[in-house]
């Protein structure tokens, strides 16, 4: 196999890229066939992280669970967990407390902020050398993350591998001066976010590298399953968070930022721009935090054995990369029968085959990085 | 450095060089170059950027602003030729174990590696599964364990502090693992499992009527493909599909099912060009031969795998030498 990793055939080069690069994101390896400097193929090849949770799934109780999915797309853990529990409150038939519903969100949202926060460090890096040295905006998008992890490890002793979600709730409430904290960093992120807005915007080199790269047509992305900010990128406004709202997202106001062009530009204005609806959501859940109970079960410190009734459910969730989908079948038992995972970035980056070609090679960093794929969530 | 110094031990920071310069002759002494060297080696170390799970993101975030590496002498290189150190951060999978094991022969003596995380150290809760890798140290040899999951940045520069002491002292004992030959043929096969009644609801369609229902659909205006999937019955083996169309906030769920023994299904990549990927990974964890499908081979396992890991009869901690020992060696090796 790695015998034809550089090989010459028909006045072609082809160049492996990965598994171990800077700019792959992760343990992803791209098979790159160029011609001079263009690329005319790609082959991309995935599954070196491929941790089979479905089939630990399968041998593990309910209440277990949560923990297990968030390790999956570590950059929004919750979101993991999020769409496991719905997907189990769905089957059981679990009503949750509205308070839990807003703490869910709470912490959603927040995490959406750093996942969009790591993405734009890393895209920085990516772009190399035309953003001030190439890791300065790496520098800084980590030292404002560094802002709501503190406010995560506050709240939950973690720093983003909360556990929040449990099956009827979430583990831990806010507390006392959780507010007066909170307020002061969203202030502080929305004045730092705005700075960095105006550096990239005014950036001719940053517009060059890339305005009209990695165009994804909207019929393209659909086909593909492309969803998130890729496929809101190309001017499609689907989102999960409208479009099948789930945990009370119907009661906070907020707009759905649609690209125009489906290039890489437009992926980073939806995803900026996302991260200030974002901060608007905290506010909001903040303002009308209900009073009130956080589980309608008993917070479980052991696992209960919940047994949900035979039959199946999906429920999804908005990620930070798009629709990430739970689809689980239940044999009456405490262990699920068949869990699988719909996750985004498998859809997203499938894309790559079809939107490379044509580019050259330097564009390749800057397109799978626009993709903003998580190899945790790829492989599962 | 802030770190304690035993008056035995040889000292960690810079006096330690000090005190050799100010003696007369010094480079004729055999144990003063030695400690110069490795007061060079642990004052330098360059680990290879790497990362490969989680552990990667709490890495980056020790190398970033607040935590700052830098200071340790610690600069991440992309290149195993330039590196020193190896920091594996993450799970080890067995179709990244002979990457890993390839980049660290690329690496040039003297060289350490840290297993930072419990996925890293004894692969965690996923170290029962078929494609994991129970620990790097059957792997490449590890100096350094760094616990957590994922290590907060504090433990990441307490690993280094602590690999910087091992170099001091010169008392390196990487730890590796080589036990692994024998596998009990007889524990491959998962006992049979009983046939259960779930209910199976939904739209059910034959096989042969896949490419139609799908047009229809696609001519519909269903255009977004979310998933596919297989269910496995026992009995029998279901696939679902399914659609949606985003104008109009519809979707459509339809299945499939099939004969265990030869599931065999046409493919929908000419309507949705999705499909290519969802129909592969469903080849490779349940074997479901999609016809008409443009490249049909596996995608999250190696190509040479050997069985399909999500049917029931598949055993979840199926061993594969060289890499991952079987339950048994795993579990008279954690208790040595």
């Amino acid at each position: 196999m790695e015998e034809r990793v550089i090989e010459r055939e028909f006045g072609e080069f082809a160049l492996n890229m990965g598994p171990q690069h800077p700019s792959t994101h992760g343990v992803f390896r791209l098979e790159l066939h160029l011609r001079g400097e263009t690329v005319v193929k790609v082959i991309p090849h995935i599954g070196y992280l491929h941790r089979g949770v479905e089939k630990l799934s399968e041998t593990l109780d309910y209440d277990i669970l949560p923990p297990v999915y968030e390790r999956d797309d570590y950059l929004s853990p919750t979101a993991n967990s999020l769409a496991f529990v719905l997907a189990v409150e769905k089957l059981a038939g679990i009503e949750v407390p509205k308070r839990a519903s807003y703490l869910r969100v709470l912490v959603a949202e927040l995490q959406r902020v750093t996942s969009h926060l790591v993405w734009l460090g890393t895209f920085g890096l990516d772009l190399g050398g035309a953003l001030g040295g190439g890791s300065t905006l790496f520098l800084y998008c980590f030292r404002e993350r560094e802002k709501i992890l503190d406010l995560l490890e506050a709240l939950t002793g973690t720093r983003f591998h909360t556990n929040m979600n449990q099956i009827g709730g979430v583990r831990y409430d806010v507390y006392a001066s959780f507010d007066g904290d909170l307020s002061q960093t969203i202030g502080y992120l929305k004045k730092r976010i705005s700075e960095y807005k105006d550096m990239l915007e005014n950036n001719p080199v940053f517009l060059k590298r890339t305005k009209g790269v990695g165009v994804v047509r909207p019929e393209l992305a659909k086909e593909v399953g492309a969803s998130g900010p890729v496929l809101r990128g190309s001017g499609v406004a689907y989102d999960i968070r409208k479009n099948k709202p789930y945990s009370d997202y119907t009661e906070f106001e907020f707009r759905i930022p649609v690209g125009r062009n489906g290039d890489a530009y437009d992926r980073y204005r939806v995803r900026l721009e996302e991260m200030f609806e974002s901060l608007s959501i905290i506010h909001q859940v903040m303002e009308g935090l209900p009073e009130g109970p956080i589980h309608s079960r008993k917070p479980v410190k052991i696992a209960l054995l919940l047994k949900p009734p035979k039959g199946e459910a999906y429920a999804a969730v908005e990620s930070p990369r798009g629709e990430l989908g739970v689809f689980i079948v239940s044999d009456g038992s405490s262990k699920p029968y068949r869990v699988k995972v719909r996750s985004p970035s498998f859809s997203n980056i499938a894309l790559i085959p079809y939107i490379l070609p044509g580019h050259l090679i330097a564009d390749a960093v800057a397109i799978l990085g626009s993709l903003d794929p998580v190899f945790g969530d790829v492989d599962r | 450095m802030g770190t304690s110094v035993d008056e035995k031990k040889p000292r960690l920071g810079l006096e330690t060089l000090g005190e050799l310069i100010r003696l007369p002759g010094l480079n004729v002494f055999l144990t003063s170059t030695k400690e110069l060297f490795s007061w060079a080696e642990k004052s330098s170390l360059w680990p290879l950027s790497f990362g490969l799970a989680c552990c990667a993101i709490e890495m980056m975030a020790t190398f970033a602003s607040r935590f700052d590496l830098d200071r340790f002498g610690v600069i991440a290189r992309a290149s195993p030729r330039q590196s020193d150190l190896m920091i594996i951060a993450g799970t080890v999978t067995i179709k990244m174990a002979e990457r890993i094991k390839k980049l660290y022969n690329q690496m040039p003596f003297p060289k350490w590696v840290i297993a930072a995380g419990s996925c890293a150290i004894s692969g965690d809760h996923y170290r029962h599964i078929y494609s994991v890798v129970p620990g790097v140290d059957w792997v490449i040899p590890v100096d350094v364990y760094v616990s957590g999951c994922p290590p907060t940045p504090e433990a990441f520069m307490e690993g280094i502090i602590r690999l910087q002491r091992i170099i001091t002292e010169g008392k390196t004992k990487p730890h590796l693992n080589t036990a692994y030959n024998k596998i009990e043929q007889e524990t491959l096969k998962a006992k049979p499992q009983k046939t259960l009644d779930i209910p199976k609801t939904g739209t059910y369609i034959l096989p042969g009527e896949v490419p139609a229902f799908a047009r229809d659909l696609r001519e519909r205006g269903f255009d977004f493909l979310t998933y596919i999937t297989a269910v496995d019955y026992v009995d029998t083996l279901d696939v679902a599909y399914n659609v949606r169309s985003l104008e109009n906030n519809e979707e459509q769920t339809w299945k499939v099912s099939l004969e265990p023994s030869n599931p065999i299904v046409p493919s929908i990549t000419s309507m949705y060009k999705g499909a290519e990927w969802h129909e592969r990974e469903a080849y490779d964890l349940f074997g479901i031969d999609f016809t008409g499908h443009p490249d049909l081979r596996r995608i999250l396992l190696p190509d040479d795998w050997q069985g399909y890991p999500l049917k029931k009869s598949y055993l979840m901690d199926t061993p594969k030498p060289p890499y991952r020992p079987s339950r048994k060696e795993y579990e008279a090796w954690k208790k040595e």
